[in-house]
């Protein structure tokens, strides 16, 4: 092996302590419920669970037993902090009455960061485990419902006037002989009573708010607020960089930016949709200049205002998306590629996983738009997407009366070449697909993977972490961190495909029903629960034959 | 124990009362079932209180209709419905007897004044439960004791008890016969409010911060704004002693029943594993200083700013030449660390090895000159407060409805 291989040997052997930091749930916006479809030992799962919106507090847990009845499943939460050692004795989740195969219950989650649900399964045929990575952030701001406000209002009022008599009866009745009737110097001390009870009780209703608005206050100091970066887009060697910089002036994380780590060897994914048409898409995998600076070359995108959805990995386990917006002010020119007279070595190239696509409603089919080369129609229910190689992707469903938000659904697509024969997919940064789900206003956004709405880089570490006794984690230098996670990326980068997926699914320690033993067929499927009513549009990501295959399909959620 | 009538304090009112409206003074023996009814939700209240915490300590999982959670709902409907019942019953058939010995409120209900107490304790109490509820949807599950809706909870656990102190202190002042009965009531009640002070209390009165100045300047406060006036309410010779070891009781017997029964951690990160309820800290030997206080009272002369201040010289220094040592015994002597002092409670979210689990940390120590700076605070304190619990006591020993 040459120098550079060794290199690359080094490289690669520190990937398993990368992944063993990540500990936590895919990033998403406004999309928090976790969905998983896995094997525990024999037992086929599909599990949803939806994480607490404060902390600390308690998930809900849904599983569906998809290949047995009648066996017994247990929950246990377990932290990356403590392991298998510090959670509690598992709880039985308790069997729904009505649904075979359906269990549901709570599981308790204390501490903010990531943790994760660890399955039990014991049944006819065996025993197994499943571990299930959750994220467990304060989200919610709660208001008093009006209802409650009413009643402690009604009470409150109750309480203060009670509050003055009992005071007022104290300094006057109360200490007067039985029978007697109150003399003149009391009547005084009684009035004297009320009002000073009545200030008293004031002030104390007065400190007391006071104290609760301290109290709310801390709570949002608490509360997870996301990150957000700028965007510059520079012209230059025929190429049109996107310059994205993180500001960490007003960060709970800054001093964790240093130790982000690859998901899918790549150290962010940057997802653009152009407003309001969601019609154009662009799946960038910007690279790192210095901790907080980021930057990609733009595909020939078009005018106009786009979302920005940027997906990172902490070495910590958290993962985040920065969502923010960048306007075009005018149609980029399409990329020149370097010959050997303008070739510049010091002109970074693009990623070669990057891709862009025109995804039009089917409103504009037969516009000189339908002409591009990277343009597709909208999938509406009933009809497929032609992709750019000419292949039809096919979503099934909706199921008999349509997608309800809150239910846990398993979403279908099948490629179909242009002879309606089944075709065979490609691994795509490692998995049979990717999935991006966006709400037409933004709102909700998550990118997924056919496993479920999680890294599976996180489950393999917390699936590792499990089975260690270590108590705490403590952190390396940061800068040798980061260089090391730069060099990384890069060999990663340069490996042919085959081998860097291959690379990637054996560190990742998929289990033999997933990942390594991918069945790459024409089919991929992705669990997912819509968080709310609305429409979505679903973008999926294949490939084939080399080529990165996107497909976009419009659904409304009731 | 004696129990006799000091002869420094004033004795009981003539029943007066009872003659003018014309009954003779034997049918005032007989004390109405709310009494011992809000003295029971006084005890049963407090040692809800205890076993709850006493359970975040061991099991960590809570939910709004936990066991200790129904033991302190229950003392408050307890006390509120047998209060409520008997001023609904009075207002309804209001005879001449009732009206004279009762307080008019909203000049519909007669009630008497200590049910009056017991109401409004009741249902801060009761209030409590929403807003709890709410709170722990909006701002996440119990993790700490002194929280908005645990105020009202336990202001309204405070005036129940003390409601039932002044519902007892009528009789008391009265002079119906009805032997100890009325002591024990009176000492049970005021016991359970002190060893609600002392657990509301805990992140100032810990074992662990009793070498440090703050601990006697919350105490020699807290302690001698009650127990003066409990034992002039009380009129006996050794009554702030009483109540006192009854309070170290209640803590004590809550300590050793409560580690007899098997409670596992359920909320993970568990970094230790613990078998048994962990029972809280041993009590605070406050009838030491109690003892002394009585024996000051009944040779004490008539000046009250006088009293006041011995009492809280001599309650300050007593506690600290009692306490000081005993803390730091323990926290670090193996011989602390059974049933009977509990010194091995530990909370399943620490660390088994925690450095300073059986050590005291340098940092809960006050240098000497900050210690007895703190010290001459908590007499100056401790001054101000007793001589508002002298004159709150006469007032007690004024109640007459």
């Amino acid at each position: 092996m040459d120098a550079g291989g060794t290199a690359m040997k080094k490289v690669i052997h520190f990937l398993p302590v990368l992944i063993l930091l990540v500990k936590s749930s895919f990033a998403h916006v406004g999309s928090p419920d976790v969905a998983i479809e896995g094997m525990a030992g024999p037992y086929h799962l599909l599990v949803s669970i939806k994480p607490p919106d404060v902390i600390p507090g308690t998930a809900m847990v849904t599983v569906f037993l998809q290949n047995a009845s009648g066996a017994t499943i247990s929950t246990q939460p377990v932290y990356f902090f403590s392991g298998r050692e510090g959670a509690p004795s598992a709880d039985i989740l308790p069997p729904v009455a009505g649904a075979p195969g359906t269990y549901k219950g709570i599981v308790w989650l204390m501490q903010d960061g990531s943790s994760s649900v660890l399955l039990h399964v014991k049944g006819r045929l065996g025993e197994g485990e499943l571990i299930v990575p959750v994220v467990a952030v304060s989200t919610a701001q709660k208001k008093l419902p009006a209802s409650t406000g009413i009643v402690l209002i009604l009470l409150g009022i109750f309480l203060f006037v009670l509050m003055v008599t009992l005071v007022g009866a104290s300094a006057g009745e109360g200490i007067t002989n039985s029978g007697e009737s109150l003399p003149v110097h009391r009547k005084r001390s009684k009035r004297i009573a009320f009002a000073v009870a009545a200030l008293l009780s004031s002030l104390v209703v007065y400190g007391g708010n006071a104290w609760w608005k301290g109290w709310a206050g801390k709570y949002s100091q608490f509360m997870f607020k996301p990150m957000h970066a700028t965007y510059r887009v520079d012209g230059g060697a025929g190429k049109n960089f996107l310059r994205m910089t993180i500001d960490t002036a007003h960060s709970q994380r800054k001093a964790s930016l240093s130790y982000i780590v690859p998901d899918h060897g790549k150290l962010m994914h940057l997802f653009l949709m152009r407003m309001p048409a969601l019609d154009v898409f662009a799946h960038l995998h910007p690279v790192r200049e210095d901790t907080a600076s980021f930057m990609a070359i733009l595909p020939p995108m078009p005018k106009g205002k786009y979302l920005a959805f940027a997906d990172i990995v902490y070495s910590s386990g958290f993962t985040e998306t920065l969502k923010d917006t960048l306007t075009l002010e005018k149609d980029l020119a399409p990329d020149v590629p370097p010959d050997a007279k303008t070739f510049n070595p010091d002109v970074p190239l693009g990623d070669p996983d990057d891709t862009y696509v025109y995804a039009l409603p089917d409103n504009l089919i037969g516009t000189l738009y339908q002409s591009d080369n990277n343009s597709i129609i909208c999938g509406k229910p009933g009809a497929g997407v032609k992709m750019k190689d000419g292949s039809e992707m096919v979503m099934e469903g909706p199921p008999q009366g349509g997608f309800s938000n809150g239910q846990l659904y398993q979403l279908h697509f099948s490629v179909y070449d242009d002879k309606k024969q089944p075709v065979k997919l490609d691994p795509y940064l490692g998995m049979q697909g990717h999935a991006v789900i966006v709400k037409d206003d933004g709102s909700v956004y998550i990118h997924i993977h056919p496993v479920g709405t999680y890294s599976v880089t996180a489950q393999t570490s917390l699936l590792q972490r499990v089975n260690r006794p270590e108590n705490e984690y403590n952190y390396p230098d940061r800068q040798r961190f980061r260089d090391s996670v730069d060099k990384l990326v890069t060999a990663l980068g340069a490996m042919p495909e085959q081998e860097r997926n291959s690379v990637l699914m054996r560190q990742m320690n998929m289990p033999a029903d997933s990942m390594s033993g991918m069945k790459m067929d024409n089919t991929v499927s992705f669990p997912y629960t819509f968080p709310q009513p609305g429409l979505y549009r679903i973008w999926i990501q294949v490939k084939r034959n080399g080529r990165v295959l996107t497909a976009a399909f419009d659904r409304e959620v009731k | 124990m004696s129990i006799g009538v000091t002869t420094t304090l004033p004795p009981p009112a003539a029943p007066a009362a009872a003659t003018a409206i014309g009954r003779p003074a034997k049918a005032q023996a007989y004390l109405p079932v709310y009494i011992y009814a809000v003295t029971l939700a006084s005890l049963l209240t407090v040692i809800g209180i205890l076993w709850d915490i006493s359970w975040h300590r061991s099991i960590g999982r809570d939910k709004f209709l936990s066991p200790p959670h129904i033991l302190i709902y229950l003392g408050a409907i307890f006390a509120g419905l047998f209060s409520g019942v008997q001023v609904i019953w009075n207002s309804l058939r209001p005879t001449g007897k009732v009206k004279a010995s009762t307080v008019r409120v909203w000049g519909v209900f007669y009630s008497s004044l200590g049910a009056l107490f017991c109401i409004w304790g009741a249902i801060a109490m009761l209030t409590s439960a929403p807003f709890d509820d709410w709170w722990h949807s909006a701002y996440g599950l119990d993790v700490v004791i002194l929280s908005p809706p645990h105020t009202v909870l336990g202001l309204g656990m405070l005036f129940l008890q003390f409601g039932a102190c002044v519902g007892i202190s009528k009789y008391l002042n009265t002079g119906v016969k009805a032997g100890n009965i009325l002591n024990t009531l009176f000492i049970v009640s005021a016991a359970s409010l002190l060893a609600m002070l002392y657990t509301v209390g805990t992140a100032y009165l810990h074992t662990r911060g009793m070498r440090g100045g703050q601990f006697y300047i919350v105490a020699a406060g807290v302690t001698l704004l009650f127990l003066p006036m409990f034992g002039r309410a009380l009129r006996m010779k050794w009554g702030m002693t009483a109540i006192a070891l009854s309070y170290f009781f209640i803590i004590a017997i809550s300590n050793w029943v409560l580690q007899l029964f098997p409670a596992e951690p359920k909320l993970g990160p568990i970094l230790t594993h613990t078998t048994h309820f962990q029972p809280g800290n041993f009590p605070v030997l406050l009838f030491i200083p109690g003892l002394i206080m009585d024996r000051l009272l009944q040779r004490e002369g008539v000046n009250e700013w006088r009293k006041a201040l011995l009492l809280s010289i001599s309650f300050v220094l007593v506690l600290l030449i009692v306490e000081y040592p005993l803390s730091g015994w323990l926290i670090e002597s193996p011989g602390a660390r059974n049933w009977f002092f509990g010194a091995g409670s530990w909370y399943f979210g620490d660390p088994p090895d925690f450095p300073f689990r059986y050590k005291i940390h340098p940092s809960w120590v006050s240098p000497p000159p900050v210690l007895a700076l703190s010290l001459l605070i908590a007499i100056f304190v401790g001054t101000l407060t007793a001589r508002l619990s002298l004159r709150w006591g006469k007032w007690m020993q004024e109640v007459r409805r």
